[in-house]
């Protein structure tokens, strides 16, 4: 089962306006994206769609989603 | 290849989609997007399809679909996602064709005519753009691809759910011309029962009558459906850049409650006309045909107009126009109470023009109201709109506590 999570995420922006996501926060702990596995415009299966980023973190890939050009959300694993 | 390839694109039960897109959970249960019954703003705007199973209807009130199906899950719209999501898939169209004319925010025409030879067949096209609407924004469109905007049109109404209708010049007479009359564009209930007193059912028979008989029983519209129906629609798809002029500046409001007293509704409209005559001035346009339309709580509605001397942009002088129509047109005694009430003024010009002074009418008044009107327009545009207020208005705080200047929201525009 997937859940939908808005995170704090910090953010590489480059002066082109490219947008890079470099760590997540959860629950105030940081997570470091180790690299950015795929980018694409995408609807996500817990709801909304955006700009999906495969991420490496850690061992595991993940989900990250740049919603309404506003918000990141992940699908997670953890309510 | 097509001579004309216009698509016709349409985001089946728009906002109920975008809100299932948005939370998947909603598709398992019956579902719709609907006003705030408390402030009688209840009618159903969209629904999904769990909903449609229980006869629920666009535009009838919360409380008989409620009556329907008692757990029904209304959801407030959100204008602002509706707004970002339609814009997201109109972007979409424009990557393969710089003429996409909007038709109201989910529905538009796509002119891919000169672009087969770069994309692929118009076919190609219209299934790779629901294609990609769908994967990258999770909504589905129906199609009608056609040589003409009318069909096309047609054509995207009869299959929905990522249906894709081909109306081409071998086949619209055995796709269009079997339908319905009502589904044909700009017949509704009213031209329907004049159809049928002709005994034109189908949009083949409307096709194929005598058009003089038409005209003369119909008017300048019987000819124009005639022509739609033959596929002799030859409208072109504006491009990005067109910026249509505007032609009628016009305010509705349903009130908090039913009025029908002459100071409730001179107060109302107030309300609605300094919101119509500042929207003027910031344009700078002024108009010489006031209109008025309200709707009796039993749902009936009558909009009357006139055509006063001089084009005009001050509240003042709309108000006096508005309130002789009411005067002439609803008897406040009698008549049933009013549900809603609009004001609209249009003959627009933006032309500074020499001004035949009336012998009759106190000018400097009159200027002076106009230069006190734009001094309440500065006011409010720097404080609120609710600093400063008539006091006319105040009265009945309740009933005139809103605000339709910034509370407006664009619906589509006629076709014509």
């Amino acid at each position: 089962m997937l859940y939908k999570r808005y995170v704090d995420v910090v953010t590489y922006i480059t002066k082109k306006g490219e947008i890079t996501p470099v760590c997540l926060i959860w629950d105030d702990k940081q997570f470091p994206i180790d690299k950015v596995i795929q980018i694409r415009k995408a609807t996500s299966v817990v709801g909304g769609c955006g700009i999906l980023y495969k991420c490496k973190i850690g061992k595991h890939v993940r989900n990250l989603f740049w919603e309404d050009d506003k918000r990141w959300f992940l699908e997670s694993y953890q309510p | 290849m097509w001579d004309k390839a216009i698509i016709h694109s349409d985001i089946n039960h728009c906002y109920a989609q975008i809100e299932e897109m948005r939370h998947p959970e909603h598709k398992l249960v019956p579902m719709a997007v609907g006003g705030h019954e408390e402030s009688r703003h209840g009618i159903i705007l969209a629904k999904n399809d769990l909903a449609k199973t229980y006869g629920i209807k666009t535009g009838e009130s919360l409380r008989e679909a409620y009556e329907k199906c008692p757990d029904l899950l209304v959801i407030h719209p959100n204008y602002q996602d509706y707004h970002y999501y339609t814009k997201k898939v109109k972007d979409i169209y424009r990557e393969y064709t710089d003429q996409v004319e909007s038709f109201g925010l989910d529905e538009a025409w796509v002119d891919i005519t000169h672009f087969q030879k770069l994309f692929g067949s118009a076919e190609h096209i219209a299934l790779e753009i629901q294609k990609r609407v769908h994967k990258e924004l999770g909504l589905t469109v129906s199609m009608g691809l056609s040589f003409n905007k009318v069909f096309a049109k047609i054509g995207s109404d009869m299959d929905k759910h990522l249906g894709l209708a081909i109306i081409s010049e071998e086949n619209y007479k055995y796709t269009i011309w079997n339908l319905p009359i009502e589904d044909m564009f700009y017949v509704g209930r009213a031209t329907k029962t004049k159809m049928y007193a002709l005994g034109i059912d189908t949009i083949g028979k409307l096709a194929c009558y005598d058009v003089n008989i038409l005209k003369a029983y119909l008017g300048k519209m019987g000819e124009i459906l005639w022509e739609f129906a033959n596929g002799l629609d030859d409208s072109y798809v504006t491009d990005i850049q067109y910026h249509r002029d505007v032609k009628s500046i016009g305010n509705s409001i349903t009130t908090c409650r039913d009025v029908n007293a002459r100071d409730e509704v001179k107060n109302v409209l107030w309300v609605l006309v300094e919101s119509v005559a500042s929207r003027m001035r910031d344009i700078h346009m002024h108009g010489n045909i006031i209109s008025i339309h309200y709707r009796t709580n039993e749902f009936n509605g009558l909009t009357r107009q006139r055509k006063i001397k001089r084009h005009i942009n001050t509240a003042s002088e709309i108000v006096e126009t508005a309130m002789k129509l009411f005067d002439q047109n609803y008897n406040y005694t009698e008549d049933i109470p009013l549900r809603s009430i609009g004001v609209s003024v249009a003959g627009l010009t933006d032309k500074v023009q020499m001004v035949q002074l009336d012998l009759f009418s106190n000018e400097i008044e009159l200027q002076k109201e106009l230069v006190l009107e734009q001094t309440v327009d500065q006011l409010r545009n720097k404080y609120g709109h609710d600093k400063i207020k008539r006091c006319s208005v105040m009265v009945d705080g309740e009933l005139t506590d809103f605000n339709p200047k910034q509370d407006h929201t664009i619906h589509p525009v006629g076709y014509f």
